[in-house]
């Protein structure tokens, strides 16, 4: 029996929901606003959450994100009146199941809410095969939740797997997780760096050779594809794999069978492939620089790394994990951190992604000493000043992006001008104080200092609601 | 791990010290790769293979100005120890199987390290331990030296494309 969360204002609606969720066999729950809503999943576990948009206390799809990183995860069917084609692309973005505007049916309902439990099943039965190793991989975010997902998957398959990601972002972590995760773990992990290797290398460190295939081969070398046997054959940088090569190991990748330079005689080696890039493969075969079908094989599992930038909400994680990391390899006493020091990390780009984190984090232990606390002013001057450069002309450009939408071309009169300020401060300041107090009128007035008959005044006058 | 006697640890200090002066000498009227924001980090057992191997990086990497030669994996293990600012290449010459499993004793200190792995033989076994250092690249002592020069070359270059293109990227993202 499966637990239903079903949050809408509208309790007519909740109702019908509950009883059909009740006559299919599962257990429904109600709850009749945002904030309802919001504290009972993060209480209890949900398998489905039927979400409702305009609620009175918030918009329902601000709670997407949420509800992906609780700890049950639930599926989220939208329901709404109201439908949308941005809230519907927004939806399935945030990892929604379904997008469904109120039916006139209520049967309507039935199927989608029958498939979402049924994806659930499955879901958990693929999930109890895998308890993912994953000591080097830091990060809950929800973009690194779906990239674990697709990790998992991929350590319970023996198919090839392409990973993608800029410089740093943690490539060969990934290809090692998988091969720790698989049942070749026992096995080598062979790593070929595609971009170290010189041109007149690659071939013969790939196949190996038998003696007198060429100049200085003076005895059989074994490759490390065979030196992959029963194992993974990790790819780095698989972009730079030279384009003639590039056709002889997509044989090899098909047959598992190939021949070293100078040997008459073909081998087998029973690898399994992993390769990375940080590179645009698919603009590469439009050059004619890498193999289409090459990259179709290799691209049978294919996972997509976040930049850091783009996955913020790990920084406080990664930061933690590597400091104690370090401080113990160097000997140091833990460090603590000032709530600034998180701040500055987030607002700072990470062009390296973690590895320039990681080097960040080297630097400011190294300048912190044996200070017990790690401050903003421990860490690079180069992020230091790039972030207040970047602020001060954020500012500054916000301040001339209103001056110049009131100016338009020609200088208003002054009274105009100062009506045109107050009126736009006034409306982004109860616009802030609508999302303070949301539906709670004495609350808008104590926090404003305006009595109530002014507040309602004022709201009507820019045409907003309390209870919006 | 090896014990070493004080006269070895006199040996390798000397070693050391003379092949620094060396490279200092040849770095002075050399251009290149001496700006490469890394750290070319050299083991090589105190054995005449070691030597050989040292002499032979010397020689080829005058302009590489962070070049440091460990002769113990204790030594080896104190540098990796300490924080490091720049990226860590390391050439690794097991000259024996007991040097392998010295090196591997302490293979976290070189998770985020680029390894050059020099093995022994070619046993099979030997190759497997080798490879849970995760090397970028295994050569073995009866390898050509010129290999293993021009890995560590075509690696160097990497990095300072690599770098270029990440310092690029980030100021056009500014």
């Amino acid at each position: 029996m499966a637990r239903v969360l079903i949050i809408d204002d509208d309790t007519m609606m909740s109702d019908m929901l509950s009883k059909m969720v009740k006559r299919l066999g599962h257990e429904p729950v109600c709850a009749h606003n945002f904030k309802i809503g919001r504290e009972k999943v993060t209480a209890n576990g949900f398998d489905l959450v039927l979400l409702d948009v305009r609620l009175p206390d918030g918009n329902g799809l601000d709670l997407l994100p949420e509800l992906r990183t609780t700890p049950s995860s639930p599926e989220v069917i939208i329901v709404t009146a109201e439908g949308d084609p941005d809230g519907a692309e927004l939806s399935i973005k945030n990892g929604a199941w379904d997008y469904i505007e109120k039916p006139s049916s209520l049967d309507k309902m039935r199927l989608p809410i029958i498939r979402a439990l049924e994806y659930r099943d499955e879901k958990k039965a693929q999930k109890s095969f895998v308890a993912l190793k994953r000591d080097t991989i830091i990060g809950s975010s929800q973009e690194m939740q779906s990239c674990l997902d697709m990790l998992a998957q991929a350590a319970g398959s023996n198919a090839p797997v392409m990973i993608f990601g800029e410089t740093g972002t943690g490539k060969e972590l990934f290809a090692s997780a998988i091969h720790e995760n698989s049942s070749r773990r026992t096995k080598s992990f062979v790593v070929v760096d595609c971009a170290a290797l010189p041109e007149t290398l690659v071939e013969s460190s790939l196949f190996g050779s038998k003696k007198g295939a060429y100049t200085g081969a003076d005895k059989d070398m074994e490759g490390l594809i065979k030196q992959s046997d029963g194992g993974t054959l990790f790819l780095d940088e698989v972009g730079e794999l030279p384009l003639a090569l590039q056709k002889a190991f997509l044989r090899v990748l098909q047959e598992h069978r190939f021949r070293p330079l100078g040997s008459k005689e073909e081998i087998e080696s029973d690898f399994r492939v992993v390769a990375a890039s940080n590179r645009n493969l698919n603009q590469m075969v439009q050059q004619g620089h890498f193999r289409n079908d090459l990259l179709f094989r290799l691209e049978s599992i294919n996972i997509e790394i976040p930049p850091l930038r783009k996955r913020k909400g790990d920084i406080k994680d990664l930061t933690v994990h590597y400091v104690a990391k370090l401080c113990d390899r160097y000997g140091m006493e833990t460090k603590g951190f000032s709530p600034e020091f998180f701040d500055v990390l987030s607002m700072y780009d990470w062009p390296g992604n973690v590895r320039e984190l990681i080097n960040t984090i080297e630097w400011a232990l190294s300048a912190a000493h044996d200070d017990p606390t790690l401050f903003p002013k421990h860490l690079p001057y180069h992020i230091r000043i790039k972030l207040a450069r970047a602020s001060i002309s954020k500012q500054s450009l916000q301040d001339d992006d209103l001056l110049q939408s009131i100016f338009e071309g020609s200088l208003p009169k002054l009274p105009e001008f100062r009506e045109d300020i107050i009126t736009r401060a006034e409306k982004q300041y109860l616009n802030r104080l609508m999302s303070l107090a949301g539906s709670d009128i004495i609350k808008a007035c104590e926090l404003s200092g305006l009595s109530r008959p002014r507040l309602y005044a004022i709201l009507k006058k820019y045409g907003l609601s309390i209870n919006r | 791990m090896q014990q070493i006697t004080y006269k070895q640890y006199n040996q390798e200090r000397l070693y050391v010290r003379q092949a620094k002066k060396t490279n200092r000498q040849h770095r002075n009227d050399a251009g290149g790769m001496r700006n490469i924001s890394m750290r070319l980090l050299v083991f090589a057992p105190m054995r005449k293979e070691g030597n050989r191997l040292i002499n032979d990086l010397i020689d080829n990497f005058t302009a590489v100005k962070n070049l440091e030669i460990y002769r113990t994996v204790d030594s080896l293990a104190a540098r990796l120890r300490q924080p490091q600012k720049k990226t860590i290449i390391a050439v690794i010459f097991a000259v024996t199987r007991e040097d392998l499993s010295d090196i591997i004793s302490i293979k976290e200190l070189l998770l985020d390290t680029r390894i050059i792995l020099i093995l022994p033989d070619h046993d099979h076994a030997t190759i497997a331990k080798g490879h849970m250092l995760r090397p970028r690249y295994v050569a073995y002592a009866d390898t050509t030296k010129g290999e293993v020069v021009a890995v560590i070359e075509k690696m160097c270059n990497t990095i300072l494309t690599k770098n270029t293109r990440k310092k690029t990227l980030h100021e056009g993202r500014q």
